[in-house]
C-alpha cells in the first residue's frame, strides 16, 4: 500500500458543487470522513443528500470540486475508486425482471468474483435480509415491496466485501426486524475497519449509529464534526431544528382539515 | 420500434394539430365518398354487393387498428376513475359510449350505409332491412375497436395483451414498407374488380364476416325469405350484445394496476447461471436475456420486429406482382433488430447505475457486447426459420444465397447500429417501475429510428452491392460467393460498430445516467456526428416533454373552464 492509502480518509469531498440550470442543488460542500468512522448525513429534503453521494460515488458528474474514495479521485480514477465502494442509492431502478438471487448473480459476475464465493455470499445474504422466501417463489425485483428494494440493494452493496459503504437512506421502509439486522451488519462492518457514510432523517438512529455527523441545508454544511460536536448540550434533533429553523403549525392553518 | 410510430405522430401533433385533425376530416370523407361511388359505380347487382362487401370489411378492420395509431395520451383511460365512486361495469359503458358519438364514427355509419344500395332494387323493405342492419354492424364495429385498444391497454399486463399488440404494431410496420405492394396491385384489379366482382373463394370468406350480414339480411328479406333475413338481423343484434357484454367485463377500470402476478418461477431461472460465461460479459447476456424475455416492454418490440416480417411475407405474397420477394421476409426481421434494440439503455431506466459504480476496466466493454449478443441470439434463429421455411414453400431457391448473406449482414450491422443508437440517443421513458401503456419505455423516438434505419441500411449495402453482381455478372457460383461477403459484413458491423460504442461509453455511463435520472445532458464532450447526434436526441426529447407539458397544461385549463368542452 502507497502512503495516501493508508492515511487518506474514507470519503473527501473538496468544494463539490452541483447545479441544475440556475438552481444551485449542491453549493461547495467539504466534508471527510475519517476511516473507521460511521458517518450520518441529516438534513431536510431537498438538502442535496443525495445529489451529494451521487456526486461523491461516480454517478453525477459534479460542476465543480473533487470527491476522493481512499485517496483516489473518484472522477480522474474511477475504476480504481469504485473497487473499494459499496453503494445503497436511493430510489432508483435495478435490472427489473431478474430475482433477488440472480441480481446478486450478475453483480457479482460484473464485478469478477469466483462463482463459488458469489453463490454463498448471495444465498447468506438472502437468508439473513429474510429474501429467501421471495427467491423461492422466483419473485422479481419488481414486484418487491420497498422495503425489500431496500434490503436487496442492500445486499449488493455489501456482496463485494467494499471497504466504504456510501448508503442514501438505507434504513427507509425498513421493518424493524431487519432494521436490528442491518445494524448489526453494519456495526460489525465497522468494527472490522470499515467506514461508512449514511444519509437518513431519523435523528435517534443517526445518534444510536454515528461517531461523526453532517447538517446540511441548501446545498450547504451547516455544522459537522463528531456527533459530540455537534449536538452539544441538547439532542441532535433539538440542534437540527435550530440550525435548519422551525416551522410551526399555526392555530389558523389547515382549519379546514376534519372540519 | 414502437416508439417510431408514437413519435411520427407527436410530430405531426406538435407542428399543427388542428391540420392533423382537418386533414384526418378531409380524408374521411373522401373515402366515404369513394365507399359510396365504388358500390353505385359497380355494373351488376351481385358486385355491387361484392363491392359493398369488400369496403365494409375494409372499413371494419381501419376502425380496430386505427385508434391504436391515432389515439393518445387525450384518449379517457378507466384508470382515471378508479377512485370515483361508481359502478364498474357501469363506467366501462359509459366509457364506450363516449366512443360513439365521433367524427370518425360517423364517417364509419356513412361507409357502412353504403349497404342500402344493393337494397334498393329489392323494394323498400329490403332497404330498411339494410339500414337497421347497418346500424347494428356500426355498433359490432365500434365495440369491436373498443375491446381491442382495450387489449392494447392491458397489453403490459397480459401474454396475450402483448402478442396482440405486437401485431398490431406489425401490421402498422408492415404495412408501411410492403403495403404499396398491395395497393399497386389494387389499383390494377379495381376497374376489373368493378366489372366482374371478387373471385369466388374470397366472397365466400368475406360473406362469413359480420360487416357484411347487414347486406345479406337485406338480399333475403328482398327475395321473400323473410326468416332468414331475420335470422341474420337477430345474429347481428346477438353479436353485438356479446361484444357489449364483454366490454362491460373488460373495459372495467384495472385495480390491481401492476402487471398480473406470476403464478410460477420466471423463465431460465433455475438453469440458465451456469450455462453462462464466468465473466462480465456473461453476466450482461445472462441479465440481457432474461429482461427479454420477461419484460413485455422489450417482448413487445420483439414481436413487432417478428410481426412486421410476417406481414410484409403476407403482403407481398398476395400482391402478385412482387409475390417474388416473400420468401425474403426474415431478412425484414433481422432488419428490425435495429428498430426493437435502439433504446436499450432507456429500457432499463435508471438500473444504468449499476454499471457505473461496479465500472472495471472490462465493464463497459462486456455491456455493449453483452447486448449485442442477446438481441442477435434472439432474434436470428427465428429469422432464419422463416427465411428456411419461405423458400421452401415458395420453392424459390434463387432465394438461398440472398438469406445466406443477408441474415448475418442485417443481424451484425443492425446489432451494432442499435447498440451504438441506444448509448448516443438514449431516450428514456417512465421510470420501469411506473409503466403501464405499451408506449412508455421511450419518449421521442423519431431521430434515432430514422438513423437506426437508414444507418442500417447503408452499412449493408456491400453485401447488397455483392449479390448483385453475384446475380448479374458471375457464373452459377456468383451469388454464393456474395455470401462471404455478407458473413464479412455482418462480423465487421458487429465489431466495429459495438467498438465505436465502447469507445464512446468509456467515459459516458455518467452521461448516460444523468439524460435518463435528470431528463438534461450537460457534458458536451462529444465531437462530430456522435456529438450532433447526441445534442439532436437529447433536443428532441426536451422539446417532446415541454409539448407533453403543454398539452396537459392546456387540457386542464379547458377543463377548468365552464364554456369548454366536459
Ligand atoms: N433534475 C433536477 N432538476 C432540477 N433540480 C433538481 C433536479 N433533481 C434534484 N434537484 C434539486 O436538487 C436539490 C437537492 O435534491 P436532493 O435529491 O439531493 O435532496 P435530498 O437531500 O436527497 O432530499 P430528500 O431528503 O428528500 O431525499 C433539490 O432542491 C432538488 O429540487
Ligand atoms: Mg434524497
Amino acid at each position: 500500500m502507497t502512503q495516501t492509502e493508508t492515511t487518506s480518509p474514507a470519503l473527501e469531498l473538496r468544494g463539490l458543487r452541483r447545479q441544475f440550470g440556475d438552481k444551485v442543488a449542491v453549493d461547495d460542500i467539504d466534508l471527510v470522513v475519517p476511516r473507521g468512522s460511521f458517518f450520518g448525513l441529516v438534513g431536510p429534503n431537498g438538502a442535496g443528500k443525495t445529489t451529494s453521494l451521487s456526486m461523491a460515488v461516480g454517478l453525477l458528474r459534479p460542476t465543480a470540486g473533487r470527491a476522493m474514495v481512499l485517496g483516489t479521485d473518484v472522477w480522474a480514477d474511477p475504476i480504481g475508486a469504485k473497487t473499494a465502494l459499496g453503494v445503497l442509492p436511493d430510489g432508483l431502478a435495478l435490472p427489473e425482471r431478474l430475482t433477488g438471487g440472480e441480481l446478486l448473480d450478475y453483480w457479482g459476475r460484473l464485478r469478477g468474483m469466483p462463482r463459488a464465493v458469489v453463490e454463498d455470499r448471495a444465498a447468506e445474504l438472502l437468508r439473513i435480509l429474510e429474501l429467501d422466501e421471495a427467491e423461492r417463489l422466483g419473485t422479481v425485483v419488481l414486484e418487491y415491496s420497498t422495503g425489500m428494494r431496500k434490503k436487496i440493494g442492500l445486499a449488493t452493496a455489501l456482496l463485494h466485501s467494499p471497504r466504504v459503504l456510501v448508503l442514501d437512506e438505507p434504513y427507509e421502509a425498513v421493518d424493524p426486524v431487519s432494521a436490528r439486522v442491518l445494524t448489526s451488519i453494519l456495526r460489525r462492518f465497522v468494527a472490522a475497519g470499515g467506514s461508512v457514510v449514511m444519509s437518513s432523517h431519523v435523528m435517534s438512529l443517526v445518534e444510536q449509529l454515528c461517531d461523526r455527523v453532517a447538517i446540511i441545508a441548501r446545498g450547504q454544511v451547516l455544522a459537522a464534526g463528531t456527533l459530540a460536536e455537534v449536538r452539544g448540550a441538547g439532542t441532535l434533533e433539538d440542534r437540527f431544528v435550530s440550525l435548519v429553523g422551525e416551522r410551526r403549525l399555526e392555530e389558523e392553518d389547515l382549519t379546514w382539515l376534519g372540519s | 420500434m414502437v416508439g417510431v410510430l408514437i413519435s411520427l405522430k407527436l410530430t405531426l401533433l406538435r407542428h399543427s394539430p388542428k391540420g392533423l385533425r382537418q386533414t384526418g376530416w378531409v380524408l374521411g370523407a373522401l373515402l366515404v365518398l369513394s365507399t359510396w361511388a365504388g358500390v353505385l359505380l359497380a355494373t351488376a347487382g351481385a358486385v355491387r354487393v361484392e363491392v359493398q362487401v369488400l369496403t365494409a370489411v375494409g372499413w371494419g378492420v381501419g376502425a380496430v387498428l386505427g385508434p391504436v395509431l391515432m389515439s393518445g395520451a387525450g384518449v379517457l383511460r378507466a384508470e382515471y376513475f378508479t377512485l370515483l365512486p361508481l359502478d364498474r361495469s357501469r363506467l366501462a359503458l359509459g366509457l364506450l359510449a363516449a366512443v360513439f358519438p365521433s367524427v370518425a364514427s360517423g364517417y364509419l355509419l356513412l361507409a357502412l350505409l353504403a349497404a342500402v344500395v344493393p337494397a334498393v332494387a329489392l323494394g323498400p323493405l329490403a332497404m330498411a332491412v339494410a339500414v337497421l342492419g347497418a346500424l347494428l354492424a356500426w355498433v359490432v364495429v365500434i365495440t369491436l375497436a373498443r375491446l381491442v385498444y382495450a387489449a392494447l391497454g392491458s397489453a403490459m399486463r397480459t401474454w396475450l395483451g402483448v402478442e396482440i399488440a405486437g401485431l398490431q404494431f406489425g401490421l402498422l410496420i408492415g404495412a408501411m414498407l410492403a403495403g404499396w405492394m398491395v395497393v399497386a396491385a389494387a389499383f390494377q384489379t379495381v376497374p376489373l374488380l368493378l366489372a366482374e366482382g371478387l373471385p369466388d373463394d374470397v366472397t365466400a370468406v368475406l360473406a362469413v364476416l359480420p360487416t357484411s350480414w347487414p347486406v345479406r339480411a337485406a338480399e333475403a328479406v328482398g327475395t321473400g325469405r323473410t326468416g332468414t333475413g331475420l335470422a341474420w338481423l337477430l345474429a347481428l343484434v346477438l353479436l353485438a350484445a356479446l361484444l357489449l357484454a364483454l366490454a362491460a367485463v373488460l373495459l372495467r377500470p384495472n385495480l390491481d394496476g401492476r402487471s398480473r402476478r406470476r403464478t410460477r418461477r420466471p423463465l431460465g431461472s433455475r438453469r440458465g447461471r451456469r450455462l453462462l460465461p464466468d465473466t462480465a460479459l456473461g453476466a450482461v447476456l445472462g441479465k440481457e436475456l432474461r429482461q427479454w424475455w420477461r419484460d413485455p416492454w422489450r417482448a413487445l418490440e420483439l414481436r413487432s420486429g417478428f410481426y412486421t416480417g410476417v406481414v410484409f411475407g403476407v403482403f407481398s405474397a398476395v400482391s402478385g406482382d412482387f409475390a417474388v420477394v416473400a420468401p425474403l421476409s426474415g431478412l425484414v426481421i433481422a432488419l428490425m433488430i435495429c428498430l426493437a434494440a435502439c433504446n436499450l439503455y432507456g429500457q432499463d431506466g435508471s438500473a444504468v447505475w449499476v454499471s457505473i459504480v461496479n465500472q472495471r476496466p472490462d465493464t463497459v466493454t462486456a455491456d455493449v457486447r453483452g447486448r449485442q449478443l442477446a438481441v442477435v441470439l434472439l432474434v436470428l434463429p427465428p429469422a432464419a426459420v422463416v427465411s428456411v421455411v419461405l423458400v421452401l414453400v415458395s420453392d424459390a431457391a434463387w432465394a438461398w444465397p440472398v438469406v445466406a448473406a443477408g441474415l448475418p449482414a442485417l443481424a451484425g450491422v443492425a446489432s451494432g447500429i442499435a447498440v451504438l443508437v441506444s448509448a448516443v440517443g438514449v431516450s428514456p421513458g417512465v421510470d420501469p417501475r411506473a409503466r403501464t401503456g405499451p408506449n412508455d419505455a421511450g419518449g421521442d423516438m423519431g431521430l434515432q429510428a430514422q438513423v437506426a434505419l437508414w444507418g442500417t441500411l447503408l452499412l449493408v449495402l456491400p453485401t447488397a452491392v455483392a449479390l448483385v453482381v453475384g446475380f448479374v455478372a458471375l457464373p452459377g457460383w456468383g451469388p454464393w460467393a456474395a455470401v462471404a461477403v455478407g458473413v464479412l459484413n455482418g462480423a465487421l458491423g458487429y465489431g466495429l460498430l459495438g467498438r465505436l460504442t465502447t469507445g464512446y461509453l468509456a467515459t459516458r455511463l455518467p452521461t448516460v445516467y444523468t439524460r435518463i435520472r435528470y431528463g438534461r445532458n450537460d457534458d458536451t464532450g462529444a465531437r462530430g456526428t456522435l456529438g450532433w447526434f447526441e445534442t439532436s436526441s437529447q433536443q428532441a426529447e426536451e422539446k417532446a416533454r415541454e409539448a407533453k407539458l403543454a398539452e396537459r397544461r392546456a387540457r386542464a385549463e379547458r377543463r377548468m373552464t365552464p364554456t369548454g368542452r366536459p
